[in-house]
């Protein structure tokens, strides 16, 4: 009867699992704050298990990163109306949100891999880690958007594009002056890919 | 090195991020999950108590369906009741416009109603 394979509850799990860590990664980038990020992630998570949950499950990916991209949106523009009135209601404040994190301070955490069993090597990865993230960070936000759609989630251009409802010839032009921009800027740190 | 050499190990650095995620924050992605799960276990459970019987995934598409037709509906409705009131309104002028209307196209001038010698001249023609 139905050709359409929709996705199982287990399917839809297994998605989540499989992509909620660069989804929280991605929203950090963008929005600098992790509460915030995890905030982001969970609305996304949310809008597609209620609204399109029982989709086939190889439409959920674009499905997926198309909500996520309109929440770190959404997430823009209440932070800049609440930015505002707090600006007018308190002039007095000593919040100090713009804080960003050590980067070493992650050297504190173990790993649960082995992989990297040198200390120095694992030194030199998590401050080159630290680098390509400031690097991402510092993108403008539609190139950053690409280049991650693009890269890291491995999408091709169309599907890029459709989650970014922009042309395939920008997703291209985004994603190279992007690239350009992380190569420089790691070259410049010193970091040698 | 290209530009999909340099995006591939700057990919695997990123990948290699992921895994030194906090613990704090994988357990608030593994607690948006399991929500996320309920919220799409739960119309399947309240939907099946109303159509029980009926089978596969057409509940959704009926619900959606349904929703779709209230929704258009309540539009079409607002949209008439505005064309209702609209036409009303431009139907049912002033009655006032038209005595204005019918005093600025008479031959007698405007000034001779705020005469009060008029009035009595009136009365006098008439009951001759």
């Amino acid at each position: 009867m139905g050709k359409i394979k929709l996705a199982t509850e287990r399917e839809l799990s297994d998605f989540l699992v499989q992509v909620e860590r660069r989804a929280f990664k991605q929203a950090a980038f963008a929005v600098r704050d992790d509460h915030a990020a995890l905030d982001v992630v969970q609305d996304a998570m949310m809008k597609l298990a209620e609204k399109y949950g029982d989709r086939p499950a190889e439409e959920l990916p674009l499905l997926f990163q198309r909500i996520l991209q309109n929440a770190i949106r959404d997430y823009f523009r209440r932070h800049k109306v609440r930015s505002m009135w707090i600006t007018l209601m308190s002039s007095f404040s000593t919040n100090q949100d713009g804080e960003e994190q050590d980067p070493l301070e992650t050297l504190e955490v173990e790993s649960d891999s082995n992989y990297f069993e040198n200390p120095a090597k694992q030194l030199d990865r998590v401050q080159t880690l630290a680098v390509i993230e400031d690097a991402l960070k510092e993108l403008p936000a539609r190139q950053r958007e690409a280049f991650l759609l693009r890269y890291w989630e491995d999408m091709d251009v169309a599907e890029t594009a459709a989650a970014m409802g922009c042309s395939a010839g920008s997703v291209k032009t985004h994603c190279s002056r992007a690239t350009h921009a992380l190569a420089a800027t790691l070259k410049k740190k010193g970091v040698q890919l | 090195m290209n530009e999909r050499d340099i995006a591939k190990i700057i990919s695997q650095h990123l990948n290699y991020g992921t895994n030194q995620l906090d613990r704090a924050v994988l357990s608030r992605l593994q607690s948006a999950r399991q929500q996320a799960l309920e919220l799409h276990a739960k119309p399947h459970h309240a939907f099946g108590l109303n159509l029980a019987g009926a089978t596969g995934n057409s509940h959704h598409h009926g619900e959606g369906r349904h929703f779709s037709l209230r929704f258009w509906l309540s539009l079409a409705a607002l949209l008439f009741g505005l064309l209702i009131i609209a036409n009303w309104q431009s139907m049912d002028g002033d009655p006032l416009d038209d005595v204005d209307a019918t005093l600025l196209a008479a031959d007698l001038p405007v000034h001779a109603y705020l005469d009060s010698d008029f009035d009595t001249w009136l009365e006098q023609s008439s009951q001759d």
